[in-house]
């Protein structure tokens, strides 16, 4: 008899999706598994995770679901899941047991252990995808996934550093457009280098406004849960509802970042944040904090807090937060995303964020104006500048 | 010195441990008061909406203790900071935050105690590092803990004996199995007013915290529920339904909205154990009334059915 064929699949992550999906494709034998895209994340796939997960469990437990159902009715026969902290290291076992109880046959592997990453291990798991599969090629197939993450969280960081200041728009989306093309198709080490040098040169060729023009665009940091943070359909593109908006955003929490900056930067932040915390709060509570004064210092204009509904260690940190709103005199909107919420409620959240940290900006400026006119030629000027409509 | 406990959360894991220890070395213990409506009042005032309703409830026994610091003239209110145990194990992250919770929301004295195996912070260092902030003697410190963890292990050894002498003293009622953390289980406001509901219809309640494999040796037996758990109450709590299955007639399953561990714990004990009848409730911070007792009413009607048909009657 025909042994059946493994059908991998996984859940999505933002733009992670590509590397990932290059690295199984090359690490497996493909004479006995096939690799399948995870479908696009729509409405539908939260409402297929949440009609069987747990009425309380954070959010990215249902995208996955949602996710693990959508590949599962596509002929998928083998599930992957990451693993790792808090909950999510939890998630594996329930995930499994309710997939199971629906009815599907499958197999399915957590690669991460709870206490962190164990390579021995996550081969002995690979190998189950390609028998013949030595730890060289292993080895370099990882780190070669590992770097692919790691250039596409720094195009994408410098994109999201720069993006409202290119004169000429589209240029930026243009090239992200092409390098996540690129991307996933790298078979060494030296194509990702050229396609290093390749996107660097495009970056640095989009001509930008100087620092004295651009005083005007207001500066948000986003802090806050790592899912949230990291896939923009579960916040409804909440970076490009802002860049619309003409906000410029920073972030920090990346891929990279998680996985080999966090466990070295923990205690840093802590002491960066003595004041107001003598311990860490769990998860990415410690870091939202530590960002928030990072963010005061840098003279951003406003901090978005975001977080899924229930997500413990950001609750640990927002009553911190508020302390640090109230004495640095920065705003800081928390928003919170679950199944039910409505994209035209965090759009209009949004704008009204965005106008009050306009007037507040202006204020600071009006008092600057003070002296070089009357009341009428300071709003014209405004409006002239700002585009204001009053 | 004096110092004020918060009646809440870790405290409950261990109540002779801490109040023992202060005692030991000399000082006065005062607890909150007990959980009332006015003190969940005061503790949701002073949270996050979404915060679970365990962390309210603590909220409002700090403030409690905050209130009356001045009157009864109060030294320090004594929070721990609970992160990581042995064998790799953790607990929910709240318990990592509450002590720098409250010194961010509260304006008074704080001390507190940082277990946390993971960086090399064992009970015993935490304790000693507890004691030496209080200004105490390091031999004092070390008897003062292991004569107080004595007592914490006679206490709980206690209970488990009362516990098991009431599943022997064989009676018509039925054997009910309380799947909740202690906080909630023995709360006032909360888990008690369920257990003395459930007395009320003719039960006989026992605790799945309080569990032989608590303290004679690790024990395996969560194994066979789950097995990549690593949060050390929920073990604790599997081991007990491991231990009390073939005694029991029904689970009830108590938690708050929204506890982290137990969204994902308890929709797999659901799941797994399938033999014994049970019951899901969830508690939020509206008060505990009529739609509870009537789910636990019918909860209780179905049970006696189900004996009936057993016995053939």
């Amino acid at each position: 008899m025909k042994k059946k064929k493994y059908i991998v699949s996984f859940p999505r992550l933002g733009n992670y999706v590509y590397p990932i999906y290059n690295m199984l494709d090359r690490l497996v034998d493909h004479s006995m598994v096939d690799i399948m895209f995870p479908k696009s994340m729509s409405k539908n796939t939260i409402e297929l995770g949440s009609n069987v997960s747990p009425d309380f469990v954070c959010l990215p437990f249902k995208y996955n679901m949602g996710n693990f159902i959508e590949v599962l009715e596509n002929g998928a026969n083998f599930l992957i899941q990451a693993g790792g902290g808090c909950r999510y290291g939890y998630y594996a076992e329930v995930q499994e047991q309710i997939l199971r109880d629906l009815g599907y046959d499958f197999t399915y592997v957590s690669l991460l252990e709870p206490e962190g990453i164990n390579v021995k291990k996550l081969y002995e798991k690979v190998r189950l995808l390609n028998l013949n599969l030595s730890f060289a090629k292993f080895a370099k197939e990882v780190i070669l996934a590992i770097k692919a993450i790691e250039l596409l969280d720094k195009v994408e960081t410098y994109i999201r550093d720069n993006y409202m200041y290119e004169i000429k728009k589209g240029e930026f989306d243009k090239i992200h457009k092409d390098f996540i093309k690129n991307v996933s198709n790298i078979s060494f080490i030296q194509d990702l280098i050229k396609l290093k040098k390749n996107v660097y040169k495009r970056l640095k060729l989009v001509k930008l406004l100087d620092k004295q023009s651009s005083k005007h665009i207001i500066k948000v940091g986003i802090i806050g849960e790592l899912y949230t943070s990291m896939e923009p359909f579960s916040t409804f593109y909440l970076e490009k509802e802002l860049a619309s908006l003409g906000v410029k955003v920073k972030r920090y929490t990346t891929v990279t970042y998680l996985l080999f900056k966090k466990g070295k930067s923990i205690k840093k932040h802590i002491k960066y944040a003595n004041k107001y915390i003598d311990y860490a709060l769990g998860a990415d509570g410690t870091e939202s904090i530590a960002h928030t004064l990072e963010l005061i210092e840098k003279g951003y204009d406003g901090i978005i807090h975001i977080k899924p509904f229930g997500c413990t260690p950001e609750i640990n940190a927002i009553p911190i937060l508020q302390k640090i709103a109230q004495e640095n005199e920065i705003p800081i909107m928390y928003l919170t995303f679950d199944s039910q919420t409505s994209q035209t409620g965090i759009k209009t959240r949004l704008e009204a964020f965005y106008d009050m940290l306009v007037m507040k900006k202006n204020m600071k400026m009006e008092t600057k104006c003070i002296e070089i006119g009357s009341k009428e030629n300071r709003l014209n000027y405004d409006k002239q500048k700002y585009g204001f409509q009053n | 010195m004096k110092i004020g406990i918060p009646k809440g959360m870790y405290i409950y894991e261990k109540p002779i441990l801490f109040e023992k220890f202060f005692e030991n070395l000399g000082c006065e213990v005062v607890y909150s008061s007990d959980t009332d409506k006015k003190l969940l009042e005061d503790g949701i005032e002073y949270s996050i909406d979404e915060a679970c309703l365990a962390s309210k409830i603590y909220m409002g026994h700090v403030k409690d203790l905050v209130d009356r610091k001045e009157n009864e003239k109060i030294d320090y209110i004594f929070i721990p900071r609970v992160c990581s145990f042995e064998n790799k194990k953790s607990i929910c992250v709240k318990f990592f935050a509450m002590y720098d919770i409250c010194k961010n929301v509260f304006d008074a004295k704080f001390i507190s105690i940082n277990i946390d195996y993971k960086e090399g912070n064992n009970e015993f260092k935490a304790f000693v590092e507890l004691g030496k902030k209080l200004g105490f003697r390091y031999t004092n410190i070390i008897f003062a803990y292991l004569k107080a963890r004595n007592m914490q292990k006679m206490y709980d050894l206690k209970k488990v004996r009362v516990q098991y002498d009431k599943l022997a003293n064989l009676s018509n009622k039925q054997n009910i199995l309380v799947v909740a953390h202690p906080y909630i289980a023995y709360d006032k406001y909360i888990g008690n007013e369920i257990v003395k509901y459930s007395q009320k219809l003719g039960a006989n309640v026992i605790y799945a915290c309080v569990n032989k494999s608590k303290y004679s040796s690790e024990s395996k037996s969560y194994l066979k529920i789950s097995k990549s758990i690593y949060w050390k109450p929920s073990i604790n709590l599997i081991n007990g339904i491991e231990e009390y299955k073939n005694y029991i007639d029904g689970i009830i399953y108590l938690t708050v909205f929204p506890c982290g561990p137990d969204s994902l714990v308890n929709e797999l004990l659901i799941r797994k154990i399938k033999n014994i009848p049970s019951i899901n409730l969830i508690l939020d911070e509206q008060e505990i009334g009529a739609g509870v007792y009537t789910r636990l009413e019918s909860f209780y009607d179905i049970l006696a059915q189900k004996e009936k048909k057993v016995s053939g009657e």
